[in-house]
């Protein structure tokens, strides 16, 4: 399943910042974020499709990213190793450096 | 699209942590829409639902509460795919509303 | 499962709270939706009452159980982090697709959230309680994590690394909490019943047993 995903485990990734028209499941607080690649999960659907009855879609490779909590808020209060982890598809991920 | 449901970080208030007991209304919606994303019926996409009530973040929908909105996006995505029809669940909640009056 | 109070507020904190106006349309709504599906073959009146049965039969218990095998057997506890899915089939439980434990240590605490709308790992762990599908926690939890454990009653030192788990796709979440002090020697059922919803979401610990 990895061999497909784009993303080795560790890779930094940028979520794009667009805000698409149609039904997503990417949260705004992590679009334009970077983060690391911290799970694999293979290839799922995507909501993209699901979501106006195509079910014939092919999936897409998904990870679980990890954001600091201080490159999402600067004014977070917590230490510096606090994370917030979503589950993205890889059409909303870019490399990062 | 609307980004109402989309909500992580912003502010809000103290979390209200009251306990409920889920009424026979709530089961039902709940086991409805389960029943309809799930085999061996699949008549519909849990994306589907989700997609519905992001949609129609407007008039009754705003004072809906969370099982009502499942009520109302599971008619919506019902009525779009041609499951069951407007008029008819109409005529039906007419005749429920006769009967129990 | 807690139910302390068996009012029937609105919940889910979303803007205006509604009233209770409506509410019976909304029941013939979904009563006039489930007549027609059984007439026009598309679903079972026994099927409805199965589901409902199911839903009703799911609670905290069962992801208790799993904690509790997980503390006592380490071999199904290196599985469930693993792989909670495949854990879980060999555990008795059914296909439940993508399925993560993750567990809680003393350098890091994890708590789970939908922020996106209501996932919830239900199979496991049953109906989400209000405040997890509510707008302030949802907003929340992401943005100010230890404040919010903090209203759970959670003070966490800063060594401890707090991780948030947004449910943004179809991959459910469960929390392992720690196993507490003084529970050496008890049972596995003993154990389970030790361990509470909250602390399988990460907004709790688990407490040692009382003396």
């Amino acid at each position: 399943m990895s061999a497909q995903s784009k993303f080795a485990l560790g890779a930094r990734v940028r979520v794009r910042s667009d805000d698409p028209p149609h039904h997503h499941r990417t949260p705004r607080f992590t679009r334009g974020q970077v983060g690391t690649v911290a799970r694999q999960h293979g290839v799922m659907p995507l909501p993209e499709d699901l979501a106006y009855g195509r079910t014939s879609g092919q999936g897409a490779p998904i990870y679980r990213v990890h954001f600091r909590q201080k490159d999402l808020w600067p004014d977070y209060a917590g230490p510096d190793g606090d994370i917030v982890s979503a589950d993205l598809h890889e059409h909303w991920l870019e490399p990062a450096p | 699209m609307p980004n109402h449901h989309d909500v992580g970080g912003l502010p809000a208030g103290p979390i209200d942590r009251h306990e409920h007991r889920f009424n026979s209304f709530e089961r039902h919606i709940d086991a409805l829409c389960l029943m309809m994303c799930s085999p061996p019926v699949k008549k519909v996409a849990v994306e589907e639902l989700r997609r519905a009530k992001e949609e129609m973040f407007d008039g009754p929908f705003l004072k809906a509460n969370y099982y009502q909105r499942w009520a109302i996006g599971l008619r919506a995505v019902l009525v779009e795919k041609g499951v069951l029809g407007e008029a008819e669940i109409d005529a039906r909640i007419a005749a429920l509303k006769t009967g129990r009056s | 499962m807690s139910h302390p109070h068996d009012h029937d507020h609105d919940h889910d904190g979303d803007h205006a709270p509604p009233k209770d106006e409506g509410a019976g349309d909304y029941a013939l709504l979904e009563q006039a939706m489930r007549e027609l599906l059984i007439e026009k073959g598309v679903i079972t009146a026994d099927g409805v009452r199965r589901m409902i049965e199911r839903l009703d039969e799911a609670s905290p218990a069962t992801g208790a159980r799993i904690v509790a095998r997980a503390w006592t057997d380490p071999a199904f506890k290196k599985a469930l982090l693993d792989d909670a899915g495949s854990a879980l089939s060999a555990f008795g439980f059914g296909p439940m697709g993508k399925f993560i434990a993750l567990e809680n240590t003393p350098d890091t605490h994890n708590v789970i959230v939908c922020t996106l709308c209501s996932c919830y790992p239900r199979f496991v762990l049953g109906f989400p309680p209000d405040w997890y599908k509510s707008t302030a926690y949802r907003s929340r939890v992401v943005r100010e994590p230890r404040a919010v454990l903090q209203e759970f009653g959670l003070d966490l030192p800063d060594s401890t690394r707090v991780v948030v788990s947004d449910s943004t796709a179809e991959i459910r979440y469960m929390v392992v909490p720690m196993r507490p002090r003084g529970t050496e020697g008890m049972s596995e059922p003993d154990l389970a019943a030790l361990v509470h919803r909250d602390a399988l979401i990460g907004t709790a610990v688990v407490a040692p047993p009382s003396p």
